[in-house]
């Protein structure tokens, strides 16, 4: 019931969101981009089958992450360090401020800090470290964690990460049984924005939804 | 009986000095609101009375913040001062959402989410876009991050009650989110929280205003020695009303005192004793006694700027005096009956024409101007008494003959001003200055701009900003107001009102407003909602995208909800509406919109035409507006008293005579403006008008005395009325410093008339 009631107040309290103003999102620096394709499997109560989704992603060098989605339809968002955009189709439907939505940041954050493998602020945010095993590592953030640090806002209880050069893993726990698995694959890092597998014959554009 | 007479003056004085001295000691209230200068009677009865409502719940608020790079400092140090407020019994914080609240109040709107979809939803309902709100939901459905809690999607697949709450938090335009039962946010790398006190006490008593900025200051200061991290913000009308107390103190204290000491180093100066001194402070004295016990007598409150303006009634109660000793000036011994005869024709003359300005002054409806109006009348009418009663059996020396040399010199003043201006040359000099500066004064622009003419701190103001910009609320003076029979009726009212209000979001003229319609809908319109859903949840493209989900039923966002009731959201911890619910009563129910980040009025003024119910208060145009007319009706009143003195003059003169010496100040009056504002680039304001006022009665006075004085006395005359127009100009000049803009804007005013007053009463002389 307290998650539901965290849910509640996530949505009603904390998405008194502020207007972005595209000035905000302001275009890549041309450093390090890591590029790659997601495998979404969110699974919900009430519901016989999980949701599956696929697409690409960009973590920016710019802190920007875009969130591609493909399969089954096309969703575009974007995320950066002040603001979150979606668009379907190529039109707009949403613009808020990213720091009145503490559970997007904290995903970007994440996958940003998990990339760099920069485990010194892991632990100054969660005061936690990863567990290694060889080139790879795994950590988790459990609610105690995350209450302590973004309050009882979010929609989250648990977060579990691995990955070796890079994330392989996420999920996304958020209670009354509803979570989310999503994979990491062909990821490579590349100092330019454009995506290199849009172009590249010998990987499939998009990995095939989970039916 | 010669003793009679002076003895029960004094012994009344005595009384009243004593009847000040209580009530000072058990505490008088000292109102510093300057809109209690104002009277409460324009518009219609319920907007004044929801207005006055809506005045006091902003008035008895104070909001603070405290930031800091940590979330648990930040919160723990504003539950410090909260805590210690409270203990202290100054305020109590505005409830919390307790865990119980947000589930009873989530509850209770998760049980009427069918009639509950932003606004959208209900367009894209309205318009059969069936398509787009699945899309819409897929959308988020396959967003990284799914913004609902678990358990609740299955309920809820078209997210609409989700996007319902989102829609209601971007058109309030609040930037702050809840954490812990407590708005915060983080901004540049701190964490602010902000909580609300309600005041225990009234925000412009002044005992509370010490106690409860000493106490805030004093713990504001131990937190912040404790951990220099912090930034402790606070804003509300107390620290506003504090502030100008203080001000008006400091002015008031400044200004009494020098002008005491200018006073006195004039007196001792000129006459070279101390007996005029002495007795000028009785009379002084006795004026500051007679008037403060009066409107201490008749008024629950006095108004600070009453208190200033009887700081400066020493230069004016001092004029009797000092036309008293003058009379006495020279080699020649003159005795105090003598000298009293002398003058107390003029005296009687200015003293009652005074009491008639005053008095007319005194029909102007204002609270705070009757205040200033009796304290002026009675003081003069006391500082008069205490002259005529008490300076003949005081006043024992029969000649000062200190003052030759600048008596000699005013005497040369006197024969050069009669050599070039003979009485028909001062007529037409009258009538020129008259009529020409009645025709330049026309053409002068007011302002009246209420902002223009309150001093604010900017300490306070960078504050209050400071909290505006990080709650992304205004506290705006403009708001509308919202009336009807039942809740029902205004709620629907209010999505009219809201619609407009929508399209001026989208040309940017406002950033959102806050309705108690947004959350709670009209019946009818929910009844709408329930309707549209039910029609599109009957959709192939509905079905389709529920299929794939593997629904076969919805249950939460049925149409068989029950409808949202305002009342069962109150009670179910709606604590935040209720600051919109102006008046619940039975045939009269009035709500409140609130607007943040108003561009422009007029679009706003626009936007409440043809709707009846609903009316667009703004309090600082609305005040401005009030000033205006009473600036207007000021000057009116000003030519009433000049007719009114001039009738009552005639009575002593010829008319032609007491045209005149009544022209003398008419023309320093209307020549005034045109130096303050014409040359010196000063607004002229209502309290410029109200300044006009005193530089009519001081000029009668100077005209009076000139044109009482026998040719041989009016050197004497002229020596006298420089006096007190220095004195005057002392006490009122240093008004014109005062950072309070009204008491400066008076002071102003008066130097520059009192300057001309003098200047021109030689005009009244009588002439061969």
């Amino acid at each position: 019931m307290v998650r539901r009631l965290a849910q509640f107040c996530m949505v009603f309290f904390s998405l008194f969101g502020g207007v972005v103003t595209a000035a905000d999102l302001s275009p890549a620096s041309v450093e390090q981009n890591l590029f790659g394709q997601f495998k979404q499997l969110r699974y919900l109560t009430g519901f016989d089958q999980p949701i599956s989704s696929s697409g690409r992603f960009r973590v920016g060098a710019d802190q920007n992450l875009i969130w591609h989605t493909l399969l089954p339809f096309e969703n575009h968002l974007q995320i950066s360090s002040s603001g979150i955009t979606q668009r379907i189709a190529g039109e707009q439907v949403m613009q808020l401020a990213a720091s009145k939505l503490p559970a997007v940041k904290l995903f970007g954050d994440l996958l940003r800090i998990s990339l760099a493998q920069e485990w010194q602020q892991l632990e100054q945010q969660f005061g936690i470290q990863p567990r290694f095993d060889g080139q790879n590592w795994a950590f988790e953030i459990d609610s105690e964690q995350l209450t302590s640090r973004f309050g009882s806002g979010l929609p989250l209880e648990k977060i579990a990460m691995q990955g070796g050069q890079f994330v392989d893993k996420l999920i996304l726990q958020r209670g009354q049984g509803d979570y989310d698995i999503i994979t990491f694959e062909y990821q490579t890092q590349l100092p330019g924005l454009s995506d290199p597998l849009t172009a590249s014959p010998d990987r499939p554009a998009v990995v095939d939804p989970q039916p | 009986m010669t003793r009679l007479l002076p003895l029960g003056w004094l012994s009344c004085l005595l009384l009243a000095a004593l009847f000040v001295a209580v009530r000072l000691m058990s505490g008088f209230a000292l109102e510093a609101n300057m809109l209690a200068l104002l009277p409460n009677d324009s518009g219609d009865a319920w907007v004044e009375e929801a207005s006055a409502i809506v005045a006091n719940k902003i008035g008895n608020r104070v909001v603070l913040v405290v930031g800091h790079t940590g979330f648990d400092r930040a919160n723990q140090a504003l539950q410090s001062l909260l805590f210690e407020l409270e203990r202290q019994e100054l305020g109590v914080r505005q409830s919390q959402l307790s865990t119980q609240q947000i589930e009873s109040f989530h509850s209770r709107l998760l049980a009427s989410s069918s009639g509950l979809l932003s606004r959208s939803d209900r367009q894209l309902m309205q318009t059969e876009r069936s398509k787009e709100l699945v899309q819409r939901a897929r959308a988020q459905l396959f967003s990284p991050i799914l913004m609902v809690g678990g358990g609740t999607v299955s309920d809820d697949p078209l997210f609409l009650f989700s996007r319902f709450l989102a829609d209601k938090a971007t058109i309030s335009a609040q930037k702050m989110q809840f954490r812990e039962g407590l708005l915060t946010r983080e901004h540049d790398g701190k964490h602010f929280v902000l909580a609300t006190l309600l005041l225990t006490g009234e925000p412009f008593d002044q005992n509370f205003q010490q106690r409860f900025s000493q106490l805030f200051s004093d713990t504001r200061q131990q937190l912040i020695q404790a951990d220099s991290g912090l930034q402790v913000l606070a804003t509300g009308a107390l620290f506003y009303a504090s502030d100008a107390v203080e001000q008006g103190r400091r002015d008031s204290l400044l200004i009494g005192s020098v002008s005491l000491l200018a006073v006195i180093g004039l007196l001792v100066g000129l006459f070279g004793s101390l007996r005029p001194l002495l007795l000028s402070l009785l009379s002084i004295s006795g004026g500051l006694i007679g008037g403060l016990a009066v409107i201490l007598l008749l008024f629950e409150k006095i108004h600070l700027i009453a208190l200033v303006f009887g700081a400066g009634i020493i230069g004016i109660s001092v004029d009797y005096a000092i036309h008293y000793f003058s009379e006495g000036l020279g080699a020649d011994p003159v005795t105090p009956a003598q000298k009293l005869n002398r003058v107390l024709p003029a005296l009687t003359l200015g003293m009652i024409s005074s009491v008639i300005g005053f008095a007319t002054l005194a029909q102007a409806p204002f609270p705070g101007l009757r205040q200033i109006a009796v304290f002026s009348a009675v003081g003069l009418v006391c500082a008069y008494m205490t002259v005529v009663t008490g300076f003949t059996w005081l006043d024992k020396k029969t000649a000062y003959p200190h003052s030759n040399r600048l008596l000699a010199l005013a005497k040369q003043f006197d024969r050069l001003v009669h050599r070039w201006v003979g009485d028909h040359a001062a007529i037409v000099l009258l009538v020129i200055l008259v009529g020409g500066g009645v025709t330049l004064a026309r053409t002068l622009v007011a302002d009246d701009d209420l902002r223009q003419q309150q001093t604010v701190s900017a300490e306070l103001k960078e504050q209050e900003h400071a909290i505006r910009s990080l709650s992304g609320v205004d506290n705006a003076t403009q708001f509308f107001l919202v009336s009807g029979s039942s809740s029902e009726a205004v709620l629907r009212a209010e999505e009219q009102l809201t619609s407009r209000l929508d399209q001026l979001i989208d040309e940017g003229q406002i950033t959102g407003y806050n309705s108690i319609s947004t959350l709670v809908p009209s019946a009818q319109r929910q009844a709408e909602n329930q309707a549209l859903l039910r029609r599109h949840q009957a959709s192939a493209e509905v079905g389709q995208y529920y299929r794939s989900l593997g629904l076969s039923t919805v249950a939460r966002a049925g149409p068989e909800n029950m409808p949202l009731r305002l009342n069962q959201l109150n009670d179910a911890g709606g604590d935040h509406l209720s600051g919109l619910l102006v008046s619940n009563e039975i045939g009269r129910v009035v709500h409140m919109v609130t607007l943040s980040g108003v561009v422009q009025l007029k679009p706003l003024e626009q936007a409440a035409i043809g709707l009846n119910s609903v009316q667009l208060v703004d309090q600082t145009s609305r005040w401005s507006q009030v000033l205006e007319t009473y600036r207007q009706r000021a000057i009116a009143l000003l030519m009433v008293a000049v007719g009114l003195i001039w009738l009552f003059l005639s009575w002593r003169y010829r008319p032609l005579r007491a045209a005149i010496i009544v022209a003398v100040p008419t023309a320093a009056v209307v020549l005034t403006p045109l130096v303050t504002s014409g040359l010196l680039g000063e607004p002229f304001t209502f309290f410029s008008a109200m300044g006009l006022m005193l530089v009519l009665m001081m000029g009668i006075d100077f005209a009076l005395f000139y044109a009482e004085a026998p040719e041989p006395q009016r050197p004497v005359s002229l020596f006298a009325n420089g006096l007190s127009a220095i004195s005057t100009m002392l006490a009122f000049g240093l008004m014109s410093l005062s950072a309070t803009y009204a008491v400066h804007a008076f002071g102003i005013t008066i130097l520059v008339g009192i300057s001309l007053a003098l200047l021109l009463s030689p005009l009244a002389a009588r002439r061969a």
